[in-house]
């Protein structure tokens, strides 16, 4: 899915209205969903190409909202990352990063990556094995987030977005032996046979587990 | 996350004619108030996950059928465009123009709801679905062919004729098993593109179009540039028509006469006027489709030009893959496969249009290029590598019906590895006992087989193993600290292909051998002489060309670990990144984990192989100069040897120049490499001099080219950009 | 109606086929998967119905007198006069929702699964 909320290179230069000292982090609350979902959906459409009905957030949130966060600026929302994690395909306990969106004037203070840190840190606490997400290759702060977080690029997937842009699926290993753990997955063997299309974004390496 | 849009939307709803609606509005919105929020009722065996895909109706991003603000809900569908109006001849040009740079916009990938159904004139030809080509007019039978014949003659049968060629176009890549959904878009909105029609009915009507033309009073050049357009639209619907013909005719004529008229069509451009009005998005709200609306493509003619251009170019050298067995009869796996790649690694990538034609030609109804069995292509194929003059591909089921008889035995087991590729050593072992295959006794004493067809196969597999590690490289997957790592994989995966080779050889040299030694009828020797003869030159072919891959590879890896050592290479993650060195060789050796031959190196092992542990910088560089200039002469003789066997007077001059130009990029490649070594060496003596308390500083700065940028010098082969450092700090 | 009750109702419609009407006068026509408390109606199959655009209806009406002057005494099924096409799967937002509609056929209830 999508990610735009990179901050650059170099997490420094304070050009935000705000002080960053202001900003708080928080977990999504399901109490709240009403407030936090408009907010969310807000922030995230603002930028992004592809659009996600309330179905999309009920998704990710009714199943794994203790895998999102929040940075708050008082009440106001500035950065997200919505997640999720289930064995993919039947075999690995597979974490999925699939939003993350900070306010274009709040970029550049390091909030993506510290979202992005408390996710995973959630994934391992809870025995997660990879993680994996897609990005846009236009995307290079993004890709340059996950990059230094250790991330790997592991396949291109061409055209991938209703936009026509290519994405990289990344991927992070957190444990040994996850590259031979079984999957349900026929096309596990590349030798085994033409490997068809990507399904579309979102669906694709996250279905039933 | 739309469900996919290829299959085929339901056309209809059926609606029994007894159904009752019931307004049921105040109990379901009484009953839903009383949810909770969050609180859900759904279907059971309707997941949220499904719901994902769920397009949101009156969201302008995800409904096509919205209606923004202050547009007129009498006019949803419909546009202010007056279809039966008069239209000028630069008018008529200039819609012509634009329906061929939204053709191609559909050849190019883009779905036909944001390219010719744009179109007004086309939705009118085809919406509702016409029951007869009568009926295929703009003004559906009001007006007759007499009123404006520049419209309902000329520019209509224009437009069918493009509708006609789609149809053909759409239906080839159909047709095909293999082609990227994202590449093309098959979809149809529930339209038809005129497939029921006879074609002659459109050829018909391109020259009664033209005719008219020729008699018209229209200004000469603009005569000139309609006539040009009509003559396109027949020849390109003719090449598309019969584009599988040439596997009979050996013709390209049509495509070629296509090509004769794109520079009169690109001169006369300018000429065409634009009508905006023509085109509407709106036509989307009436298109069946699971997808949000999307925007209008506008490719411009140049590039809709170029496309074209490389389409036909591309369609006519295809032709040089059905040559290859007619003039040379050179049924050879190894000169298709070489043949297809690099015609399909054409830079910009061929079309999906001429992909599936190029896939048509070479297997269509289990036959090779039109006249080969697939059975009679494998058989040479295994003949000219591991099994030259032998038994086991003369016999033949047919002429054997004698279970007891080895040859019926043979042949049925060949048959089952025909047609599965599967347990080939299983079948190696009960063939060999057939044959009376004798084993050679290897230097450690053990009698050892040649299996065969097993032997192939593992051919075949380092060759598709080699391919995914330099695809790597190709589209920019690998961090730069992985390069070290990776090219020493590639060095691994040919020395193991090399060794293999030497093995097939160590096999046929001693199936020579006991030709010779073997009392028999002369002739028959010989001729099995000249099999065994031919297996050992295109042994030795497969074995330098992969010499020249290993030396390069051997080369970047040196050059690439002592980059590292110095801390001169750039590091995609971070000192406090969540993984590890370890988990990331196992995240990228995954594809190769589940086949067991290469066996998969642990990581200690290629940890000390990739930094090359213990080797001192000076035997890294050396090692780095010598592999290089061991490349650089590898190269050389693989170029000298040409593209395909043999070498001399190819059959497919277009595309030897593109595996030529290959080999030439490579061998810049080499150079670049050469010269960085040097630098690197110079840079790398002098920092030495100049140690610090820091440790040595090297004054050189390095960066990985950017596939595509000018000193990336081939996709495969990443050469370092290595910049003298401003001296600042 | 208490929630359990209601919770009842809205499970009994699932998997019936619903008319949603939408501010934009479109209906949707589509199988009722699912709904929660805002009415946010997912359907499934649906296909879109808009009014044609009053030129067509006229042009429609002409027609149809030319051809079959006696059909003037049916009055005409809503569904052949609306332009439809087939959109899949959907989300209509409550908010836009102005009147939600169940196809019924006129089968004996036990049938229908309703008591």
């Amino acid at each position: 899915m999508s990610h735009d909320a990179p901050s650059p290179a170099t997490d420094a230069a304070p050009s935000a209205p705000t002080a960053a000292t202001d900003l708080r982090y928080i977990r999504y609350d399901s109490s709240r969903e009403n407030e936090y979902v408009a907010a969310m959906r807000q922030l995230i459409s603002k930028d992004l190409s592809e659009p996600y009905s309330i179905y999309v957030y009920r998704y990710f949130l009714y199943q794994w909202g203790d895998l999102c966060f929040l940075a708050m600026n008082g009440d106001e929302m500035v950065g997200v990352v919505v997640s999720k994690l289930e064995p993919h395909h039947g075999g690995p306990l597979r974490g999925y990063i699939a939003m993350l969106a900070v306010k274009e004037e709040y970029r550049g203070k390091g909030i993506a990556t510290r979202l992005v840190r408390m996710a995973i840190d959630m994934m391992i606490e809870r025995g997660a094995d990879e993680i994996a997400l897609e990005t846009e290759i236009t995307n290079t702060a993004a890709m340059k987030l996950y990059e230094r977080l250790g991330f790997l690029r592991s396949k291109r997937l061409h055209r991938y977005y209703l936009n026509g842009n290519s994405a990289y699926r990344l991927v992070l290993y957190l444990k040994e032996g996850v590259a031979s753990m079984g999957t349900l997955d026929p096309l596990a063997d590349p030798m085994a046979g033409p490997v068809p299309a990507p399904a579309p974004p979102l669906l694709h390496g996250n279905g039933h587990g | 996350m739309y469900p996919s849009d290829q299959h085929a939307a339901p056309t209809t709803r059926v609606v029994s004619q007894s159904v009752i609606p019931r307004d049921i509005t105040d109990k379901f919105t009484q009953a839903a108030s009383k949810l909770r929020t969050g609180q859900l009722v759904k279907d059971e065996y309707f997941t949220l996950f499904e719901s994902v895909g769920a397009l949101e109706i009156m969201d302008p991003k995800m409904d096509s059928g919205y209606l923004g603000p202050g547009e007129n809900h009498a006019q949803a569908l419909e546009d202010d465009y007056d279809i039966t109006q008069e239209l000028a001849p630069d008018e008529v040009v200039g819609i012509m123009d634009k329906l061929l740079c939204h053709e191609m916009a559909w050849h190019m990938g883009h779905p036909l709801s944001q390219t010719l159904f744009t179109s007004i004139y086309l939705d009118k030809l085809l919406w509702p679905v016409p029951n007869s080509i009568e009926e295929t007019r703009f003004d559906r039978g009001n007006l007759a062919e007499e009123k404006l014949p520049l419209v309902n003659l000329v520019l209509r049968a224009y437009c069918l004729a493009l509708v006609k060629a789609c149809d053909f176009v759409h239906a080839r890549v159909v047709s095909e098993h293999y082609y990227e959904e994202e590449d093309f878009v098959t979809q149809l909105y529930n339209r038809s593109l005129l497939t029921p029609f006879d074609v002659d009915h459109f050829y018909q009507l391109i020259d009664q179009a033209g005719s008219w033309v020729d008699q018209s009073d229209i200004d000469d050049t603009l005569k000139d540039a309609i006539k040009c357009r009509l003559v396109f639209r027949r020849d390109f619907l003719a090449a598309v028509e019969q584009d599988i013909g040439i596997m009979e005719t050996k013709s390209t004529e049509h495509f070629e006469s296509c090509l004769k008229q794109l520079p009169i069509l690109k001169k006369s451009f300018d000429l065409g006027k634009p009508v905006p009005d023509a085109w509407s998005l709106k036509i989307q709200r009436k298109l069946a489709s699971t997808l949000p609306p999307r925007p209008m493509v506008n490719v411009s003619p140049e590039d809709a030009l170029a496309h074209l251009t490389r389409l036909c170019e591309d369609a006519i050298d295809i032709k040089e893959i059905v040559d290859y067995r007619g003039s040379y009869n050179l049924k050879n796996v190894t000169n298709v496969q070489a043949a297809v790649w690099t015609l399909l690694s054409r830079k910009a990538q061929p079309s999906v249009y001429i992909r599936s034609l190029a896939q048509t030609i070479i297997v269509n109804d289990l036959t090779i290029l039109g006249s080969v069995s697939m059975k009679q292509f494998l058989y040479d194929e295994l003949a000219e590598l591991v099994l030259p003059a032998s038994i086991l591909l003369q016999a033949d089921m047919d002429e054997t019906e004698m279970p007891s008889d080895p040859r019926f035995q043979i042949a049925k087991r060949m048959d089952g590895f025909v047609k599965r590729f599967a347990q080939a050593e299983d079948l190696d072992v009960q063939l060999r006992t057939l044959s009376r295959e004798p084993p050679l006794t290897m230097s450690n004493g053990e009698p050892t087989f040649s299996y065969p067809l097993g032997s192939w196969c593992y051919h075949q597999k380092l060759i598709q193993l080699r391919l995914i590690v330099q695809l790597g490289f190709e589209l920019s997957i690998y961090a730069p600290e992985e390069l070290p790592g990776m090219y020493w994989f590639l060095n691994y995966l040919c020395v193991t292909h090399i060794g293999h080779l030497d093995r097939i050889r160590t096999f046929i040299l001693a199936a020579s051998k006991l030709n010779l030694t073997t009392p028999g009828e002369k002739k028959d020797t010989v001729e099995r002489q000249v099999a065994f003869q031919r297996s050992l030159r295109h042994l030795d072919r497969l074995t330098n060309h992969l010499v020249a891959m290993d030396a390069f590879a051997i080369a970047l890896h040196a050059l690439y670990v002592l980059l590292a050592r110095h801390k001169l290479l750039p590091n995609a993650s971070s000192p406090n990144a969540y993984s590890s060195d370890r988990l990331r060789y196992e995240l990228r050796m995954k594809p190769f984990i589940p086949i067991s031959l290469p066996e998969m190196v642990p990581y200690e092992e290629f940890r000390k192989e990739a930094t090359l542990e213990g080797d001192s910088d000076v035997i890294v560089m050396d090692r780095a100069t010598k592999a290089i200039s061991e490349a650089r002469k590898a190269w050389e003789t693989t170029l000298s040897s040409g593209a395909f066997i043999p070498s001399e007077g190819s059959p497919a001059p277009a595309i030897e120049g593109d595996w030529t130009r290959d080999i030439k990029d490579t061998m810049r490649a080499c150079i670049a490499t050469s010269i960085t070594i040097e630098t690197v060496k110079k840079a790398l003596s002098g920092a030495r001099k100049e140690s610090t308390k820091e440790g040595p500083k090297v004054g050189i700065q390095v960066e990985i080219p950017e596939q595509g940028s000018k000193s990336r010098w081939h996709d495969w082969w990443i050469v370092p950009q290595i910049t003298q450092k401003t001296s600042s700090k | 109606m208490n929630e359990t009750e209601a919770v009842k109702y809205l499970d009994s419609l699932i998997g019936q086929t619903l008319r949603v009407h939408t501010t934009d006068t479109r209906i949707f026509v589509g199988v009722f998967k699912c709904t929660d408390a805002e009415r946010n109606i997912i359907l499934a199959t649906t296909f879109e119905y808009r009014f044609p655009a009053p030129s067509t209806v006229r042009e429609a009406a002409a027609a149809a007198n030319e051809k079959e002057p006696d059909t003037r005494t049916n009055p005409p099924n809503l569904k052949l006069d609306m332009t439809s096409r087939f959109i899949g799967l959907v989300v209509v937002p409550g908010q836009h929702i102005t009147k939600i509609e169940l196809e019924e056929k006129p089968a004996p209830a036990h049938l229908r699964g309703i008591a």
